[in-house]
């Protein structure tokens, strides 16, 4: 049990991949295919999520001499694999005997693992291994229809390959071979481990090797204290002019890909419940801000002010890029590329999509005050994950079906009133919470 | 006046009380020296000073208002230099130091310049490499230069070199050449802090446990040797410590109530005063 807790509790993060799990069934569970391959994606992302704590060890300089750390590590990542592979299988009902099935699924959740473990160092150190993982991963799930087929034939062989498969990518998670030869880049290992201080530590690197000699080019012979002029410095101080680009490439890129890639036909029912998740979390974790206290007079009231401001910024930026680029692929058809037979990319505009853009618009004053209110933690980030996935889709389910039978008139007022409901609570949490808040020191 | 004071000031973090019942005051001109042990409620009462932290009950007012309700005209005159200041990473020193300067009317870049030549510090260093004592530097440059009405110090020179140590020390005499300034300097650092302060508030566990003009206290304070005593006389209650050695013995002794000549002659001993310094008076106020 102390093994198991270890693997568990050790990061609460881990437990992410269950958010994944519930937002990739909702995606696919429309679709004959997708429910296919969940089977490999689900395990997949939970061994992904659930070898967090052996890369936090990793992470650590000397921790490969920790004594048995093999033999402690290895009883318990099986556990949670194995856990994590029998819920897929038994939430999925493939149709196969469920050993195969698990077999498989065990067999993805270990490469999974692997791949977490691999994630940064594949370029420097073990380039070959990494290689074959993503290969091999990349190429079961665009013909997993192939793999399922000879699971369903050759059961046995299958099972046999699967656990030989399994066996070789938990030894390379655990191995103190792996520890040692990665303990060096803890800098980069860290980069998403959801570990606020290494994120801290990420940022503040990144930041001091930025260059910024613009300070001048304001021309501010004197700030003043008007809110316009707080705005200008929280946008300098979160991001500098490098920085601001940076964010803006980020969400750009990141919205981009996943429009194009889940816009294709097989996936159309997943991209409007990630929306929210991208712009929630974009929210979460870039937001604009001031630093509380540097030494200058900044009141109180300047300061709530402020992070009002900056949040009105941040909602208009982020909703302004979705529905451009939503847009731009609208006009801009991106070309089709066949597959296969039953799989092809071909985009298509994605259907309803207006409830889960409303759906975001509203919630996103909670990401933000999540943000401020509690801090980059892991708390928050399930807080802000559950808000992405379930308000947000039952929310978008009371707009779109649940409000079927009212007028359009009605349903735009509904949501109109939801999010003026939203952002005004946003207004006095904020106002609140400015004035109830101990302001720590360096605290933003 | 006042500048600044707190009445029955109390602050829980949870079920840690930091600060119990505080009541203190620092007068406008005065400079005041906070000492305590780790933990003993230095920072938060610094903090509670410019409304950073929120008293859980009693009051704390600057200037006459609520700390917590200072407009930015009053914190303007507020210099405040954190013990691990965070400034902007990607910022060299100079253009740091121009960023704040943009905030208030009033900037010495005259001071500046001259306290970045006496700290040694290189104005195109980028923030982010700075070494923690010369990040203390620039915080004590960001703090002052806008010559603050009141300056509030959080082991400003913790990290600083001796020589940096002693041209802060020099920018503090300066500073204190203007009358009405008030500066609280909280520093472990005694030795340095006792050549400029006047007064000197110290909390324990939370508590203020002394709150009194620095040579008020030193003279409160003072080490006895009686050359030719043998034993000390169970009357003799004011004695804090006493250590015997051959031919003699060494009191501590706090407000006595009889002189020490008259307590040698009691013991046909011969009297010898000396007093003490902060350092020495500090881990008898703790009871260390």
């Amino acid at each position: 049990m102390s093994r198991l807790y270890f693997s568990l509790l050790w990061r609460p993060g881990t437990l992410l991949w269950l958010f994944w799990i519930a937002g990739i069934n909702m995606g696919f569970s429309n679709f004959d295919f997708g429910r296919q391959i969940l089977l490999a994606v689900t395990p997949l992302f939970g061994g992904l999520l659930l070898a967090q704590p052996v890369r936090d060890l990793q992470s650590r300089d000397m921790s490969w001499v920790l004594p048995s750390l093999r033999r402690r590590l290895f009883p318990s990542l099986i556990v949670m694999l194995a856990l994590c592979s029998a819920i897929t299988v038994l939430a999925l009902q493939p149709k196969l005997p469920f050993v195969v099935g698990f077999g498989l699924a065990f067999m993805f959740a270990s490469i999974g693992s692997s791949l977490k473990t691999d994630q940064v160092a594949f370029v420097q150190f073990r380039p070959n291994f990494s290689l074959v993982s993503w290969s091999l991963c990349f190429a079961a799930c665009v013909r997993f229809d192939l793999v399922l087929h000879m699971a369903a034939t050759l059961p046995i062989q299958t099972l046999l390959v699967s656990t030989l498969v399994t066996c070789i990518y938990l030894h390379h998670v655990t191995s103190i071979a792996t520890h040692r030869t990665l303990m060096q880049e803890n800098f980069f290992s860290l980069l998403n481990s959801l570990n606020p201080k290494a994120l801290g530590t990420y940022t503040r690197q990144i930041r001091a090797s930025r260059s910024s000699n613009r300070v001048h080019s304001f021309g501010w012979v004197h700030f003043g204290m008007g809110t316009a002029a707080w705005i200008r410095a929280s946008y300098l101080e979160s991001f500098g002019y490098l920085g601001f680009a940076h964010f803006m490439f980020r969400f750009v890129l990141i919205v981009g890909l996943i429009t194009l890639g889940l816009g294709v036909s097989f996936a159309r029912g997943i991209w409007g419940s990630l929306i929210p998740l991208l712009v929630l979390v974009f929210a979460f974790q870039y937001p604009l801000r001031v630093r509380a206290t540097l030494p200058r007079p900044m009141a109180r009231k300047n300061l709530w002010r402020c992070v009002l401001w900056a949040s009105w910024v941040e909602t208009i930026v982020l909703m302004s890029i979705v529905v451009a680029l939503l847009s731009l692929f609208e006009f801009w058809k991106p070309p089709v590329i066949q597959v296969s037979e039953q799989f092809r990319f071909a985009y298509e505009s994605p259907r309803n999509l207006w409830p889960w853009l409303a759906s975001t618009f509203t919630f996103l004053p909670i990401s933000q005050y999540a943000r401020r209110r509690y801090g980059f933690s892991i708390s928050s980030i399930l807080f802000v994950l559950a808000i992405s996935f379930f308000l947000t889709t039952g929310y978008t389910w009371l707009l779109s079906k649940g409000t079927a039978d009212f007028s359009p008139i009605a349903r735009t007022c509904l949501m109109v009133l939801g999010s003026l409901t939203s952002h005004t609570l946003y207004v006095f949490l904020i106002r609140n919470y400015a004035k109830s808040v101990d302001i720590k020191p360096n605290s933003t | 006046m006042t500048t600044c004071e707190t009445l029955k000031l109390t602050k829980k973090f949870g079920s840690n009380i930091a600060l119990d019942e505080v009541s203190v005051s620092f007068k406008e001109g005065s400079v005041v020296g906070l000492i305590g042990l780790n933990g003993s409620g230095k920072t938060t009462l610094l903090r509670h000073l410019t409304g950073m932290i929120l008293p859980t009950s009693g009051q704390c007012l600057t200037f006459g208002k609520q700390a917590h309700q200072l407009e930015s005209p009053d914190l303007e005159r507020i210099g405040f230099v954190h013990q691990e200041q965070r400034l902007l990473e990607w910022f060299t020193v100079s253009q740091q130091l121009d960023y704040l300067s943009r905030f208030f009317k009033r900037w010495d870049a005259d001071l500046q310049k001259r306290l970045l030549r006496d700290f040694d510090l290189n104005p195109k260093a980028r923030i982010g490499a700075l070494s923690p004592g010369n990040l203390q530097k620039l915080s004590v440059i960001a703090g002052a230069c806008h010559r603050p009405d009141f300056l509030i110090m959080d082991e400003p020179a913790s990290s600083m070199d001796p020589i940096a140590r002693k041209a802060f020390l020099a920018l503090l005499f300066e500073l204190l050449e203007s009358e009405n300034q008030t500066v609280v300097i909280s520093s472990h650092v005694l030795t340095d802090i006792e050549k400029v302060v006047d007064h000197v508030a110290c909390l324990h566990q939370g508590r203020l446990i002394e709150d009194m003009p620095l040579d008020e206290l030193r003279e409160s304070f003072s080490e006895w040797n009686l050359i030719g005593a043998t034993t000390l006389p169970v009357d003799v209650t004011y004695s804090l410590d006493c250590q015997s050695y051959q031919g003699g013995i060494k009191l501590i002794v706090r407000n006595p109530t009889e002189t020490g000549q008259a307590l040698a002659k009691r013991l046909g001993a011969v009297w010898q005063s000396r007093p003490l310094n902060l350092d020495e008076i500090f881990p008898l106020l703790v009871g260390k």
